[in-house]
Formats: C-alpha cells, structure tokens, sequence
C-alpha cells in the first residue's frame, strides 16, 4: 500500500478512494436496470439481450474496484496514520475521508455483490 | 517583497499570475460551476435513459418514415467542438501565467468554433425538424428534446465565452481568472455531452 500511494497522486487515491465504490454501484444499478429494460421490451425480439453475462460481468467489474477503492482507502489511512481524524486541514481531514472511506467502501462492496447476485438469481421480465 | 494579494484584490495580471501559483485550493467559483455542472449531468443522464427506454420498447427504431440518422457531418461537428476544449484551457493556463494577450487570443479562437458549430447545427436542427418533427414519433421528440437541450448547453457556453471575452478586454483580474476558471470547466463539460449526445443519437447504427 505505501508503494501504490508513492506513485499515484495522493489526491487521486483520495478520492478514488472515498467516491470509487459509491459510484461503480451506482453505474452497476444504472446499467443493469437498463440491460433488463431492453431485455423485457419489445425491441429485444431484434437485440436479443441476455441479461446473465451482462449482470456476471458488472459484478465482477464492480467487486474489483470496490476493492480497489478500498485499497485506496487504506493506502491514505496508513499515510496519515500518524494524524488524528480531527486534526488540521489538509492532513486531518485526509485521514477523516480515508477512515469513512474504508468503512463505506466495504458497505458498498456487499450491496454489489447482494445486487449483482440478485440480478442473476432472479428471473427477469416478472414479478417475484 | 510584497504580501500575497487575495484573489479578488488582485487587479493586474502579474498580481493574478502571483495569487495562481501560490493557490493551495480551487475557487469557490469553480466549485459553483461544479455543482451547477452536476445537476446538469443528472438532467442529460435522464434524457439520455428516456431515449434508451423508448428505444427499448420500440421494435422499430427510428420509426418507419422517419430516416436513418446522419453520421458525417454530427462526427466532424462534434469533433472541431471537443477540439475547442484546447484552446479555451490554454486560455485558462496563460491567464494564470498572466499572459493576458495569449489568452484572449485563445479565447476568441474558441468563440469563433464554438459559434460555427452552433451555426451549423441550428441550420441542420431546423432541417430536420422539416423533415420529421416533434409530435411524429416517440422518436422524433426524444431526439429533437435531447438535442435542442445541447445546443442550448452550448449556446450558453458561446454566451460565457463572448461575456468572458469582452471582460477581459479592460484587463484581468482575479475574479476575471476565476469566471474564466469557471467557463472552462463549464464548456469541457459541454463537450463531453456532446459525445455522449453524439453517441445516443448514431447509436441506432450500430
């Protein structure tokens, strides 16, 4: 962790880091909401759309940066370990963000597999 | 050696090229034009799933009578608008340097593409709205909704620009640096809606 947060811009681990899993569930739920809209609508006769692989590989894209946010999280954490989470700006806030960060990335990162596996557990184009 | 300027006080360009190399933190300009650009994002990002939700329910798509959508002539357009991106952030960099003359040259270069696209495009809108309008299909209003609501986005950016422009004119100043700040990260965003307008608009192509 302390050799990834020597070569990325501490900046960019931040927010990676505090944002990357919110926003990968979100483009997960986007995009898979819109996979079974074309999968149940009219327009699949010609498009063909199987949702499955579809849901298998936005889980998984989704599972790995989550953890890769995390990652980020913890690199910043140790980084500014020495600092307390009420401490000054810029460090203590850093080490603030990282900490909420490593806490809601892990959060984040079973709501996309609870997600992913429901999508694909589930038939689609009926109510359960 | 003199104490730093606050960012509004500074009134000549080397005063502003002095608070840009010392600033820690961006503008709260920028973080208005931020948040503005992010409810933005949510208005296109809901055109945009209106479009893929009609499209979906629609086995037709465009709709018989309605022709394919052009490719040529979108591509070229939006490719000179994403390209107006450079010299608008140059502007940005030689205004921060205090190279007022380099920036509003850039500037202007950005104004005269960005109001030929705009030219352009309201004469092709106007064609097409001719050809199959609004009230004719599901398709035809997602379309010309989505569209009209870019050209919008980019006739307020041309307005920006132009604004910024004459400002500029009588000199640079902090709060001129930060408005500029603020138009430029307003028209890369401008921009990427266009790709992704763009990309919306051929996608019955692929």
């Amino acid at each position: 962790m302390r050799s990834a947060a020597r070569y990325l811009d501490p900046d960019f681990l931040q927010w990676f880091g505090l944002f990357g899993a919110a926003l990968t569930w979100v483009v997960q739920l986007v995009v898979g909401f819109g996979i079974t809209v074309a999968r149940c609508g009219a327009a699949n006769e010609v498009l063909g759309v199987d949702v499955k692989p579809w849901e298998i590989t936005l889980m998984g894209v989704g599972i790995a940066l989550a953890l890769l946010a995390e990652a980020a999280a913890l690199s910043v954490l140790w980084e500014t370990r020495n600092v307390d989470y009420g401490g000054p700006a810029p460090e203590g806030r850093r080490h603030f963000f990282a900490l909420a960060a490593s806490i809601g990335n892990l959060l984040f990162l079973v709501i996309i597999v609870l997600s992913g596996t429901g999508a694909i557990v589930h038939e689609p184009c009926m109510q359960s | 050696m003199s104490a730093l300027p606050h960012s509004g006080e500074a009134r000549t360009p080397a005063a502003v090229a002095r608070v840009e190399q010392a600033r820690l933190a961006r503008p709260n300009g920028w973080w208005g034009m931020a948040i503005f650009v992010a409810t933005e994002a949510t208005l296109f990002g809901t055109i945009i799933g209106t479009y893929f939700y009609l499209r979906f329910n629609n086995l037709h798509w465009p709709p018989p009578g309605v022709p394919e959508p052009k490719v040529t002539l979108p591509l070229v357009l939006t490719g000179l608008l994403v390209l107006s991106s450079i010299p608008v952030q140059l502007a940005v960099n030689a205004a921060s340097r205090g190279l007022l003359t380099r920036a509003r040259v850039a500037l202007l270069l950005a104004l005269v593409v960005q109001a030929g696209y705009l030219g352009m495009q309201i004469h092709l809108f106007v064609h097409d709205v001719h050809e199959f309008p609004p009230s004719g299909s599901a398709y035809s209003s997602i379309y010309f909704t989505m569209l009209g609501a870019h050209h919008l986005h980019v006739f307020v950016g041309v307005l920006l620009s132009a604004w910024i422009l004459l400002r500029t004119a009588t000199g640079l100043t902090g709060y001129r640096m930060n408005g500029l700040r603020a138009t430029a990260f307003y028209w890369h965003f401008v921009n990427v809606l266009a790709l992704c307008v763009l990309g919306t608009q051929l996608s019955p192509l692929a």
